[in-house]
Formats: C-alpha cells, structure tokens, sequence
C-alpha cells in the first residue's frame, strides 16, 4: 500500500497537538498524584492520631481492668449483700477443696496414641 | 517615504534597545534578589522556612510492663495530661487564676509564681486524673479542636504514668518509680535498664496552616516486658495471713517467703508493714523496707540446722546418738544456757525435735569451730544470696580466729550471728529439695514489647552442699518437730505432712547491751508436703504481744499460708488416693 501525501499532512498535523496534550496530561498527572500523595498524609496523620488516642484509652482501660481483677479486689467485691455478706474473711476467699483432689500420674507403660483414618497420620 | 521608513526604524530601534536594557536590568535585579536569599541570607533563611514547616515531637517512651508468674498485670502504664505555661505569653486574669487553682488543687500563689519565672517552660501541675484536664481544658478554653485557646500561654502534655493495679500487693518485689518515672525501688530499680526504654525526637512536616504530615515513624517506644515468679494468689494468701498475726500479736514487723524448693522461685514475699504503691508519699521509710532481705537479726533455733546436718554429715553424730540434758542447763565460758524445759536423756533428732540448747551445744562442741564455720559458710550465711532484687545484705558470721570463749555456747542455737530471712529459708530449701543449694530468683522472663524472648532464667544454679543421705535423714528429723513432742505442732497442716523447725530469738536492749527479757521474734520455717516438697516457707514476726515462741506464734501462721497455699495449688493430700490416668488421644 502506498502512503499518499495527503495522509502524512494529516498525521504531521496531528502530532504535535498531541504530543502537547500528552506532556500537559503528563505534567496534570504528576500534579494530581503529588497532591494526592500530600492528602493521603494528611489522612495518614489523622489516623495516626486517632490510633493514639485509642491506645491511650486503651492503655487506661487495661490498667483498670487489672485493677478490677485483682484477687484482693474480687474478694472484697464478694463480700456484699448481694452474694450474702461474710461472716469472717475466710468466707469470702475460697480455695479449692483438697479432698477432692486426686494426684493423676501418667500410664507411661502405654504410650497415648492418636486415632486417625489418614494414612501416615499416626502419632 | 523611505526616510519616514528610516525614521520608524530608529525608533523602533531605539525601542528595542529600552525594553533590552529594562529585561537585562529586570534580570539582574532578579539574580541579585536570589543570590540575596539563596547565597548571602541562606542559613538565616532555611532556619526560618524549617521552624515554619517542620515540628519536632518526642518519641513517647514508656516503661516496660511487670507481670506475675500467670500474666497477671503487677506495673502497667496509663497516658496522663500534664498542664505546662509559657510565663511570657501567659495573658489570664486574677479570677481564671483562682477558679483554675480550685480546679487543681493548687494555691493561687503558687500558680502565679509560675508565670513570674520568665521561662518559656513551667510546669503548673503534673499527670491529672482526666476530670480535671477536662475541667481545665473548659475552664481555658482548650477544648480538642479549638485553634486558638480562649486563655493564652498554657498546654498540655502527655506524659507516662506508672500505675500499679494491685496498689499494696508484692509492693516489695516490684518496687516503684519517681514523677519522672526513674526507678526507687524493687524489680522496677533492679531491672531498670530493661524495662526503660530510649526515646528521640521526630521531624513532622507541617503546613501554614499547622496541620502536620505523617512521618510513617512509631511514635510510641516501650521497654522490655518481665514475667516474675510471684504468684498473685499466693502472694495474696501470704500478705493477708501476715496482716492476721500482725493484728493477733499485735507485732512490730512480719515478714513470710514461700520458694519452690527446687528451684529457688520465689512463689510470695510478704512484709508488714507495706504501703500502697499508688501513694508512694504516704509511707514511711520504713514501710518501704523489704524486710525478708534487707533486716538481719538472730536466727534462735532455726539456725540450728548448720550443727544438725553437719553433725550428720561428718559423721560425728548418728541419729540415735544420745545426750544428757537432764541438767537443763550448760556452762560455756563462764556463761550459762538453759533450755526452756528440763529434758533429761535425749536422742539426736530429739535435740532438734525439742530444740534443746543444751543438746545442740553439745553437738556443736563435738562438732568444733572450724565445721560450724564451714558449714555456715556452705549454706550461705554472712553472704548474699544473690536474689535479684536491690538492697539485699549478707547478715554476718564470725570467722573461726574471732570467736569468743561464748561462741561456741552461742553460735550453734543461733545467736551471735546475723541472718536474712531469706538466707535461713535457702538452707532449709536444702534438706528439701535432697542437698542442693539453690539461688532464689523472683524474675522469670524478660520479653521484648513484641514478645521476644531477651533473658529467661532457665539454668537454675544449684551447687550440692549436703548428700541425699543426710538431707533426707535431717528432713524425717524435721517431721518430728511438727508431730506430737515436738515444739511446733500448731504449724501441722491437714492432709500433708510438713517438716520444719522453730525459732525465738532474743533482741538485744540497745540501752542494756544485753539480750531484752520482754523483745522477742519468733519465727518458723519449713516445706510440705514433707517428702514430696511443694513450698517452703518462713514466717518471721518481730516483737509479739502475748506469746514469744516460734511454735505458737509463727506456727499457725505457717499452716494457715500452708493450708491454703496448697489448695490453690491443687496439691493433693498425702492421704488422698492416687489415680493413673490413661490418656486416649488428644
């Protein structure tokens, strides 16, 4: 097929607006991303923020929490009229009853196995 | 035509030379203005832009936290605001001034005081409760998101707070940290350069209009985690035993350790009085001593295990050795020791069973200087343990060439020494655990913040100082004392059998210089169960009202710890019945 010279005329036309477009286009887009870039920090920054303001809670209601957990405190908390007040301190604490314990030793004559339909799945 | 022509070109001319020079002079002012701002005023001026656009911020740094054996938080940090004035751009009124101290706390004064220091930087108060930063952020006008505050020249500051959730509780152990956060006492001085933690600052960039960028930097820095060996119900049982006999004998000072005989893990280590270590500025010196290491006094009875297994292990003695207390009484240079009661003949391990004095300083004058000295020596009296926490003495022994005419009537029942109540629970551990010295330790693991490992104390020292034979033939001797003849029979736990011995020792008047006839401290220590030992134990009450022996005055309370300690730590009875488990699968 033969290039006529029309088609090349057309073609050198189009080519530098073109190439114009693309560096304008090319120039905005740096523009836009170096912007967006900037936002993002701004949000990441905001974020951050808010991130330390929940560990800062976070840290407050950890603290306090262990503070409620404490043995002396669950005792005393124990000790009202809702679970019926103690009569002595022994009453409050409960340790487990050693009677009921047993000493459990293992069966080292028979090893524990593992049941399993998979081949090569024993243990 | 032509010379109008040629005119229009001259001035045309004349134009473009005018408009040439203008650019040309344009330019050059233009390279002079920035070669002014670029080169000649460049440091001046990028100093400048950089306090515009950058801000600095600490890194926030933060103590490593404390756990007990369980994961139970002991030390933890909380966030606090701290109130701080710029005096020179303070601008508030006389009625702000009184309304804020009322706020705080404060006089008035002492807050106007601050504004006249002409620094850039005061603090007004420290680390308030969020009521009151709320209150005050009110009063000021500085609530979250307001720009400019209403009242000029102040801000807040957030700052770390040491927060102990169990207040009271192993306050000894852990110990505790200043306003600035630095290290006073316990775990929390001992450990310090692990749980501290460096901080920095950080670059923020921000805009005209104050908005700061993100740096992608962790604006947060803790120190390294510690896991103790305290376990808080143990502790828990310990401390309010403690506070029992302190009120039954209405005693000067307590102190009780429990320690896994084995391997030196401090379970509890209870010291009364104690203070809150929350309220740091309420307690006295004194309440602030961790006794168990820090005091050392006579051990009495107690100490009378260095002559028993030494005497068993030099051979000079067996167990059915006899002797000849019916007299009740014995001369040793010129001075004279009697026993509480007139005994009469007495086997070996009725001497310790009775706790005769008169017995023991036979076996200790058998026995000689040089093996007491020795065996003293081996168990670690007048040395320091090496428990890691700060503040432990080493108690005294007399070297062999220093002993008196007395010593020798002295030495074996236990005065004329100086023990820790730690030292004398160590060397009973011994004889329970089959003759091995161990190292008590109460710091388990150090973690990083992540929860890497940095330092587990898993190599536990343990030197033999004593054969199997002679622990175990010591230890059935220490079982008598708990039984019916023996000096401690309120120490007996149900269920298990414990072994162990008493103490009362007498204190020195310090106006007399002679032993008090009414200042006593009484003291048992032991383990159970007896053959399969769990815990050993010390109990030492300084100064008790109403009764002075050992046996009645620490013995209950080592059985109530006891009692307890083992239900908690599902240790069957000796008595109980034992099962084998056959396990099927997982």
């Amino acid at each position: 097929m033969m290039r006529t010279k029309s088609d090349s005329t057309f073609v050198s036309l189009l080519y530098k607006p073109l190439c114009v477009v693309l560096v304008l286009a090319g120039l905005f887009s740096l523009i836009w991303l170096r912007s967006s870039i900037v936002s993002m920090t701004y949000s990441m920054r905001e974020l951050e923020e808010k991130s330390m303001a929940a560990r800062k809670d976070m840290k407050t209601l950890l603290a306090e929490r262990a503070h409620l957990m404490a043995v002396s405190r669950i005792t005393a908390s124990l000790d009202t009229p809702a679970y019926g007040r103690a009569k002595s301190p022994e009453d409050v604490y409960v340790t487990p009853d050693r009677t009921r314990v047993v000493l459990v030793r293992h069966n080292t004559a028979a090893e524990p196995r593992q049941a399993s339909l998979r081949l090569g799945d024993t243990r | 035509m032509a010379q109008k022509l040629q005119q229009g070109g001259g001035l045309s001319r004349k134009r473009v030379v005018i408009l040439n020079t203008t650019i040309i002079f344009g330019f050059i002012a233009i390279f002079l203005r920035l070669s002014d701002l670029m080169i000649f005023n460049h440091k001046l001026l990028s100093e400048k832009a950089r306090m515009q656009q950058e801000k600095s911020e600490d890194i926030h740094v933060m103590r490593g936290n404390i756990y007990d054996r369980r994961g139970r938080a002991l030390a933890v940090n909380m966030e606090l605001e701290s109130l701080y004035c710029d005096s020179r751009e303070v601008d508030i009124d006389g009625e702000k001034v009184k309304r804020l101290s009322n706020v705080l706390g404060m006089e008035p004064r002492a807050i106007q005081a601050k504004f006249k220091e002409e620094k850039r930087f005061s603090w007004i108060d420290r680390k308030l409760p969020a009521e009151t930063v709320a209150k005050v952020r009110e009063l000021l006008g500085m609530e979250p998101g307001v720009r400019e505050p209403g009242v000029k020249g102040f801000g807040f500051m957030t700052e770390s707070q040491r927060f102990y959730p169990k207040n009271e509780l192993a306050a000894h152990i852990v110990g505790n940290v200043g306003l600035d956060n630095q290290p006073l006492e316990g775990i929390e001085l001992r450990y310090d350069k692990y749980l501290k933690t460096s901080g920095g600052k950080v670059s923020l960039a921000r805009d005209a209009s104050g908005r700061v960028l993100s740096s992608g930097v962790n604006m947060e820095s803790r120190g390294d985690d510690i896991q103790l060996t305290i376990d808080e119900g143990l502790q828990y049982i310990t401390e309010r035993e403690l506070d029992k006999a302190m009120a039954k004998w209405r005693s000067v000072a307590a102190t009780a350790i429990v320690m896994d005989p084995f391997t030196g893990e401090i379970l509890a280590m209870a010291n009364r009085p104690t203070y809150d270590l929350n309220n740091l500025h309420r307690a006295n010196r004194a309440d602030v001593r961790n006794r168990s290491i820090t005091d050392i006094y006579e051990p009495g009875s107690t100490f009378k295990i260095v002559i028993g297994t030494a005497a068993l292990e030099e051979k000079v003695f067996s167990p059915n050795s006899t002797f000849d207390c019916s007299r009740g009484s014995i001369e040793v240079g010129g001075k004279v020791v009697h026993d509480a009661h007139r005994h009469g003949l007495l086997a070996f391990h009725e001497v310790i069973q009775k706790s005769s004095n008169v017995g023991s300083i036979m076996i200790g004058m058998k026995l000689g200087k040089e093996n007491i000295y020795k065996y003293a020596k081996l168990y670690g009296f007048g040395d320091k343990t090496g428990i890691d926490l700060p503040g432990e003495v080493s108690g005294w022994i007399k070297k062999p060439e220093r002993w008196s005419a007395t010593s020798i009537g002295a030495i074996p029942i236990g005065q004329e020494v100086a023990v820790t109540p730690l030292q004398v629970l160590r060397a009973y551990a011994t004889v329970a655990n089959g003759g091995f010295l161990v190292k008590p330790h109460v710091v388990s693991e150090i973690r990083t913040s992540a929860g890497l490992p940095v330092y587990s104390f898993e190599d536990t020292e343990k030197k033999r100082i004593l054969s199997a034979r002679t622990a175990e033939t010591f230890r059935d001797i220490l079982k008598t004392v708990v039984e019916e003849g023996g000096t401690a029979t309120a120490a007996a736990v149900d269920g298990n059998q414990v072994a162990g011995k008493t103490g009362t020792a007498q204190l020195v008047d310090s106006r007399t210089k002679r032993y008090s006839k009414d200042r006593y401290i009484s003291s048992f220590v032991g383990f159970v169960p007896a053959d399969n030992p769990k815990l050993a134990m010390i109990v030492v009450v300084y100064e008790p009202k109403g009764s002075i022996y050992g046996g009645v005055v620490a013995g209950p309370v080592f059985r109530s710890i006891a009692d307890q300690a083992l239900s908690y730590m599902n240790v069957p009875r000796d008595d109980g019945k034992e099962k084998t488990l056959l396990l099927v699968a997982r």
